[in-house]
């Protein structure tokens, strides 16, 4: 777990200027809404923002693999004692904890807002959960491609994955919120409003993080095999 | 004792996806590299030396055959904490030289006071000690590539697998470096080393291994490999050297004859009234060996 957590926390050091302009970006709209904040822009916020989240997520782990081969700093790493899962983890755990920032500093900003228009911010935390467990399921669908494509065939795998079901589900399809979490949070966030969550909500967090799991594990089965001095290309 | 590495009979082919051809970097590649020597591994661009670590390390997978390091097959997580590795153009992640250093030991299980001790002492060692809080980014490659000495070493390895470790150090770097090499033999080490520093092989390695084509082209002691037991070179005083067709030096005459004529021209010099003084086999320059034997198999000169 120590070797996860130091990769986790290097990986969120390479990626400080994507964090940071992240950051910037919601600050900036957060500072822009302060000017003269509607109670309803503030969930158009948090639904943008929401959708933001997931494709930002998505768009960091999987160039992950292939940014550390082709700097051939991945050589150093691997040559040390870890095992390919735990490598496999440490992205994962880099891409939760950008996760978890954005969603911590959205949540602020949500707050932020509220307080101005003095509307309540009720279901917000729970909304922040799903967020973050769909984000880190889509994290790992996406580090599960780059395993063994090329990063720009794996954004396209990866998109479909996630965002077939996530549009079908928000045009009205009737899919499994279990089999298809990702679909479901998408739904939710494209349609979230400050009330109390339903009881499905935990659910489908604890389903986005199985799959999360489930995709991890497929990750590693896959990129055990892999050669990393060649490119997958 | 299981030796240090052993490859048995190691092919390794790339193949592109989409296109028919295919690489065959290594090819029926055996060799063993004992315990506690320093071992050079030779051999032109291409040849498939750093191919041949990378599938040592894990980093890669034969396409047949297989392999040991330290008694355990290629890839044992386990044991390559037990390995210390600088790859060749060594790439780290940007942060200060020390934080760099800490983070590769500590992804090697070293922690606390052990790992900045170790980080320290070889700081001092490596003259990097002044860099220590400088951003390894903006190093320049000498003192990148000591840097990866350092994270290479700082688990105090049992085997090291150096590739290309002196390519970019200036003479004093080099030094430095081969007196570590020398102090970790004299430790138990072992040091697997691909160079193409030919002067540095032949002073500190035990054995060497040319490698051409993917395949180990000739092994041996320095020794063996260099002193030729087919001419041998005799020294002679108190004769002619017009008549033996030799070299003049400092009063003494070498001889240069092939081994079936070394008796006759002893005969010969005592019966011009000289005096044999040594008759050594005569000795090449590793540089001479290697061109020769990468002349034979067509392989580009390194």
């Amino acid at each position: 777990m120590r070797v996860i957590l130091l990769l986790g926390v290097n990986f969120l050091r390479t990626q400080w200027i994507v964090v940071v302009v992240m950051l910037a970006y919601v600050a900036g709209i957060n500072g822009f809404l302060a000017w003269n904040v509607q109670p309803g822009e503030v969930l158009v916020f948090l639904r943008i923002q929401g959708l933001y989240a997931i494709s930002f997520v998505l768009l960091t782990a999987i160039p992950a693999i292939h940014t550390e081969r082709k700097s051939r700093r991945i050589l150093v790493v691997l040559s040390k004692g870890i095992e390919r899962w735990q490598y496999l983890g440490g992205i994962l755990c880099g891409c939760a904890m950008i996760a978890t920032i954005f969603c911590l500093m959205v949540g602020l900003a949500a707050v932020l807002g509220g307080s101005r228009t003095n509307s309540p911010v009720t279901g917000l935390a729970p909304f922040l959960v799903m967020l973050f467990a769909a984000s880190v399921c889509v994290a790992s669908i996406g580090i599960f491609c780059s395993t063994f494509l090329h990063p720009m065939l794996a954004t396209g795998l990866a998109s479909v994955l996630v965002a077939v079901p996530s549009l079908g589900m928000m045009r009205g399809w009737n899919l499994s919120p279990v089999l298809f979490p990702v679909g479901e949070v998408v739904r939710r966030v494209s349609d979230f409003k400050f009330r109390e969550p339903d009881a499905g909500v935990w659910t489908v967090v604890a389903a986005a993080l199985v799959q999360a799991l489930l995709f991890w594990i497929a990750g590693t089965l896959t990129f055990a095999r892999r050669d990393v001095t060649t490119s997958s290309e | 004792m299981p030796p240090a590495l052993e490859f048995d009979n190691i092919s390794k082919e790339y193949r592109a996806v989409f296109r028919r051809n295919s690489v065959k970097a290594l090819n029926g590649f055996s060799l063993r590299v004992e315990q506690g020597e320093i071992f050079g591994f030779l051999g032109p661009n291409g040849a498939g030396k750093t191919t041949a670590i990378h599938l040592a390390l894990g980093l890669m997978f034969p396409t047949q055959g297989a392999g040991e390091m330290l008694g355990r097959p290629f890839g044992h997580a386990a044991t390559r904490r037990r390995v210390g590795f600088l790859p060749e153009n060594v790439a780290l992640y940007r942060r200060t030289a020390a934080s760099a250093a800490r983070f590769y030991g500590a992804l090697n299980g070293i922690h606390g006071a052990a790992l900045r001790q170790g980080v320290a002492d070889l700081f001092k060692e490596l003259d990097l000690t002044a860099v220590a809080g400088r951003n390894s980014a903006k190093f320049s490659r000498g003192m990148t590539q000591r840097l990866g000495l350092v994270q290479a070493l700082i688990s105090n390895p049992d085997l090291l697998l150096l590739d290309e470790p002196t390519s970019a150090l200036d003479p004093l770097g080099r030094i430095a470096v081969r007196e570590l090499l020398v102090k970790a033999r004299a430790a138990g080490k072992t040091v697997f080393l691909s160079s193409h520093l030919l002067s540095e092989i032949e002073q500190i390695c035990d054995r060497i291994a040319i490698v051409i084509r993917g395949r180990v082209a000739r092994v041996g002691t320095v020794a063996e490999l260099l002193e030729s037991q087919e001419r041998f070179v005799i020294t002679a005083r108190g004769i002619d050297a017009l008549m033996f067709e030799g070299s003049q030096q400092n009063g003494y005459i070498r001889i240069t004859v092939p081994a079936l004529d070394q008796r006759r021209t002893i005969e010969q010099i005592w019966l011009a009234g000289g005096e044999v003084i040594a008759v050594n086999p005569l000795r090449r320059t590793l540089e001479d060996l290697f061109v020769e034997l990468a002349g034979q198999n067509g392989a580009p000169r390194a």
